[in-house]
């Protein structure tokens, strides 16, 4: 009896198949379904709340980039975008002139090199500017023309509204 | 002719599946690590703009975020919720979850008086969303006391 125990001991086996199964279906899962993370990078944006009885936030209200915590006095510039019915920038006016009428990056980074050029020419610091964007221009534009500003040297960057062309 | 006999063991070949379950188990070990769910709620949905000088904030950095993105609609996609902007119900509602979120890291955050709440809302605004929409969102976090924002952007192509 002893014999035929140990005999059916050494006989039995466990089968891997099914948990294979499992493995694989659970692996087959993961790798459809795995998206690798999107290398983003960011903009660090301080936006001090509104101050109370300036509710209006519409037309004219400005945010900062990388704004410090004391408000400082600056010379500043106004860019004004102008879209398309599509969205799309279809003009860059600097200061109420128009400087482009295209939404080239390059011209628009040399145009602002230019002007802090000749600002630091005159012994005077520029370093804030204002863009003044339609609310239907598409957001991929106005980070567009931040990147713009930044690569030419501007180290403030205020946003406002401008009222709706439609 | 001289035949040959087979030995017992060409009898009943096996094959050792003991290694093939070992990287089966490895792999699918590794997959599920790096499945984050919903972890950082990043909506796959939203499609960034591309920014030359945007820099990599480590979130680390950050002590509290909260993430709220904006959809190629204008719907927002958090709470696990959509909420469109562009109607007066959806940007009330946006304002009403702001709101909670605030009454919340105000409870947590003994100065948020003096210092303002230290919580950044972490803005992921699709390429084709309009400027106004992503002001709304802006102004309505500014009203409900958030300062800090991080705008995220595609590294470059």
């Amino acid at each position: 009896m002893r014999t035929a125990r140990r005999e059916s001991m050494k006989d039995m086996k466990i089968s891997l198949t099914s948990l294979l199964d499992l493995v694989f279906n659970f692996l087959a899962f993961f790798v459809i379904t795995y998206t690798p993370p999107l290398a983003t990078k960011s903009y660090q944006v301080s936006l001090p709340p509104p101050k109370v009885g300036n509710a209006q936030q519409g037309v004219g209200a400005a945010t900062t980039i990388d704004s410090d915590e004391e408000p400082e006095v600056f010379q500043d510039v106004t860019l004004g975008l102008e879209s398309d019915s599509s969205g799309s920038l279809s003009g860059l006016r600097l200061e109420g002139r128009l400087i482009q009428n295209s939404n080239d990056q390059r011209i628009l980074e040399r145009d602002l090199r230019v002007l802090l050029g000749s600002f630091r020419g005159a012994g005077q610091s520029l370093e804030v500017i204002n863009i003044v964007s339609p609310p239907e221009l598409k957001y991929s534009f106005l980070i567009d023309v931040v990147d713009a500003c930044q690569r030419a040297g501007f180290k403030k960057i205020n946003f406002a509204e401008a009222p709706s062309s439609n | 002719m001289f035949r040959k006999t087979k030995t017992p063991a060409e009898h009943d070949p096996e094959v050792d599946l003991i290694p093939m379950m070992d990287l089966s188990l490895n792999l699918t070990f590794f997959f599920v690590v790096l499945t984050t769910l919903a972890r950082d709620e990043v909506s796959q949905r939203v499609s960034l703009p591309v920014a030359r000088t945007a820099v990599l904030v480590q979130e680390e950095t950050i002590p509290d975020s909260l993430n709220i993105n904006v959809d190629h609609r204008e719907f927002v996609l958090s709470w696990g919720t959509q909420l469109d902007l562009n109607s007066p119900q959806g940007l009330e509602k946006l304002g009403k979850l702001l709101r909670m979120e605030a009454a919340r890291q105000k409870d947590v955050q003994p100065n948020w008086k003096k210092d303002g709440l230290s919580t950044t809302i972490v803005l992921r605004v699709d390429r084709n969303a309009h400027y106004g929409v992503f002001r709304k969102v802006v102004n309505v976090c500014r009203q409900n006391g958030f300062k800090n924002f991080l705008l995220k952007a595609r590294a470059e192509e």
